[in-house]
């Protein structure tokens, strides 16, 4: 036990404390400003951290991470715009929540349920680090493909119009992603001799753009008149939550569940955790007809879920070095600055200070409560301003978030040519959220349906011969073909009235 | 202002073949059977069986009018429309010469003048904006934007 109490001896000091403290409130400005991601946070406290001692510099990633993915859900639900990526999925339904005058609750539940997740995912992250990163290091390029195949199948369903809309919306995500020098052949594909096309699309400013300048254009149309609805404020908070949990307790246990195991595969992290939770509580819900019209479900489903992503994620980076998602991978690096070399020696011959980094994802978890619903509230008041002084400052923030990126007026250009194409499909009914999946699966599908058929020689059967492969093609072909089946049942007992 | 489904599904298809010309054209990995064009060929695949199929569900319940033109009967709104376009645009265009916060301010201010935000607030704001942001992303984020003459005095 005498570990443990070294381990958490480690972090009670008032200038770890303080570090953790001051990274937390630096994670949730950055989550809240969309286009920022948790990624970037991370990225812009590495420099910081060279001058702290190994603790204080991993606790100040892991708060930093935790808030920032929360905070995405804050701009997301009161602006449409999502802060980050992993806030996407269900960006449409805490947005249709504010609509409705729910911003505070939806805003709770998201603290709520962001929170549990977090511990739930460190929970799984304790007990079973090992074991479980042990399963993820089978996956190959088979697996991989349908993983793929298997998140961009759940967005075609997430979205409640037409799922043939869904698909073209998809191919249209797909096609983007093609664009660029970052192919199996190496090819410039589509670029049309410009040299930044090379680097590809980058899903953050097209993100931006269809989400939220499409908005901008939108409301622009309509003179960018006020809602007339009043935000009902939420009262004391704990007083709701409870209510939450006891009604809400199977859809955040699959969240959880979901979020943590997607999280510990390599690769894969709260982003598509949240799209494939999402999609999940739209399958299973008793009432589906709802999701789309500002319904809880479905947020309290896939805010769980990224948020235990991201403990998952952590279990693949400190058992054997392999980033469970691009924040581990920047971890990592961080990691082995501070000679705290990830890899199974890291647990014989340091364990206090993985007890440390347990305790400090607990830690970072209750912080994110009080200091998230503080955020919340402060952020609601931005509804309060008239939409024709919101809208014109949130076209500058987009300017700026698109640009920030990579420092580069290509952003900007993408945000655009995005914020018009998102325009003009939504006034056909055509839905941006699975063309967002598209841009940012497409390459991980591309490379590994082209690296299986390459090992298999051109046979589809390789990518059954796998048992988990084979089990999570089984799965995906079921999610594609379940609706196919409801359609042709509904076709013909219309042909052959009873 | 919408096209039907029936023009959106040919559109769709038109694009789709576009894309599988442009991705026949692709070199190949030599002495390997998949290489740059598989992937962009199944997406035009997908594009054009969607387009079919949405163009025959369209045809099945009677597409409707070609061009549901709704609030682009308007002038006004047109120009509501087209004026973040034209506000990002003329950004991208003054923002080198005038420097990020100039740039903002008109981007900005313009944008909350043609929304009949009374003159003698919109001025003001749209150069507090202007500023904030300025100083929050380029000293904060440390976000290289582009500077110009009211930075240097910043």
């Amino acid at each position: 036990m005498g570990a443990i109490e070294n381990g958490i001896a480690l972090v009670l000091h008032w200038d770890v404390l303080l570090t953790i403290f001051l990274a937390a409130a630096f994670g949730l400005v950055v989550g809240a400003i969309p286009g920022l991601t948790a990624t970037m946070a991370i990225a812009l406290l590495v420099p910081v951290t060279f001058f702290m001692d190994p603790i204080p510099a991993v606790g100040a990633m892991i708060s930093c991470s935790a808030m920032a993915i929360f905070a995405g859900d804050i701009p997301s639900t009161l602006m449409r715009m999502p802060g980050t990526p992993a806030s996407a999925a269900y960006t449409d339904e805490c947005y249709a929540m504010t609509r409705k005058g729910q911003a505070q609750l939806a805003l709770g539940a998201n603290v709520l349920f962001s929170a549990l997740g977090g511990l739930f995912g460190t929970f799984v992250l304790i007990i079973s680090a090992p074991l479980l990163a042990e399963v993820a290091l089978q996956f190959s390029s088979f697996e991989y493909f349908w993983l793929a195949l298997l998140g961009l199948a759940c967005a075609i369903f997430i979205g409640t119009g037409s799922p043939l809309k869904g698909m073209i919306s998809l191919f249209i995500g797909l096609f983007v992603a093609s664009i660029g020098l970052e192919n199996p052949a190496g090819i410039p594909r589509f670029t049309m001799g410009n040299t930044d096309l090379m680097s590809g699309v980058d899903f953050i400013p097209a993100m931006i753009g269809l989400f939220a300048m499409s908005e901008v254009i939108r409301s622009m149309v309509s003179g960018a008149q006020d809602w007339d609805v009043k935000q009902v404020a939420l009262g004391n908070p704990l007083k709701g939550w409870g209510h939450l949990f006891v009604k809400y307790w199977p859809q955040q246990l699959r969240g959880n569940i979901t979020g943590t195991a997607i999280g510990i595969l390599p690769g894969a992290g709260a982003d598509i955790a949240a799209w494939v939770s999402f999609a999940m509580s739209r399958k299973f819900s008793k009432t589906p007809e709802k999701f789309g019209t500002g319904h809880l479900e479905g947020i309290v489903e896939s805010t769980s879920s990224n948020n235990a992503a991201l403990g998952g994620a952590w279990v693949p980076a400190l058992v054997f070095g392999i980033p469970g998602d691009s924040i581990t991978a920047i971890v990592i690096g961080v990691l082995y600055l501070k000679g705290l070399n990830p890899g199974p020696t890291l647990f014989l011959n340091n364990p206090e200070s993985i007890y440390a980094i347990f305790f400090i994802f607990i830690l970072a978890n209750v912080a994110m409560v009080p200091l998230g619903l503080a955020a919340a509230r402060a952020g609601t008041a931005l509804l309060n301003i008239p939409r024709r002084i919101l809208m014109p400052i949130i076209l500058a923030f987009c300017v700026v978030g698109a640009f920030a990126v990579n420092n580069a007026v290509y952003g900007v250009i993408i945000m655009l040519v995005f914020g018009v194409l998102g325009f003009l499909m939504e006034e056909h009914e055509v839905p941006v959220a699975p063309c967002v999946l598209g841009i940012v699966l497409g390459k991980m599908l591309e490379e590994s349906f082209v690296t299986s058929m390459i090992k298999s020689d051109g046979s589809f059967l390789g990518f059954f011969e796998r048992p988990i492969a084979g089990g999570l093609g089984v799965v995906t072909l079921l999610v594609l073909l379940i609706p196919v089946w409801g359609w042709l049942r509904g076709r013909m007992r219309r042909t052959q009235p009873a | 202002m919408r096209v039907n489904d029936l023009i959106l599904a040919i559109m769709v298809i038109v694009g789709g073949v576009a894309l599988a010309a442009a991705a026949s054209r692709l070199p190949p990995i030599p002495g390997q059977a998949y290489g740059a064009e598989v992937f962009p060929l199944l997406t035009a695949v997908g594009l054009i069986l969607c387009g079919f199929a949405l163009g025959a569900q369209a045809l099945r319940s009677g597409a409707g009018p070609a061009i549901a033109l709704g609030w682009a009967r308007e002038r006004a709104a047109l120009m509501r429309a087209a004026a973040p376009v034209a506000a990002v645009i003329a950004y991208m265009l003054l923002a080198p010469r005038l420097g990020f916060v100039l740039a903002t301010a008109l981007m900005t201010g313009g944008l909350f003048v043609l929304l009949r935000v009374r003159v003698v607030v919109a001025i003001p704001l749209a150069i507090v904006v202007a500023v904030i942001t300025y100083y929050s992303f380029a000293y904060g984020l440390r976000v290289p934007l582009p500077r110009g003459l009211v930075e240097g005095w910043l």
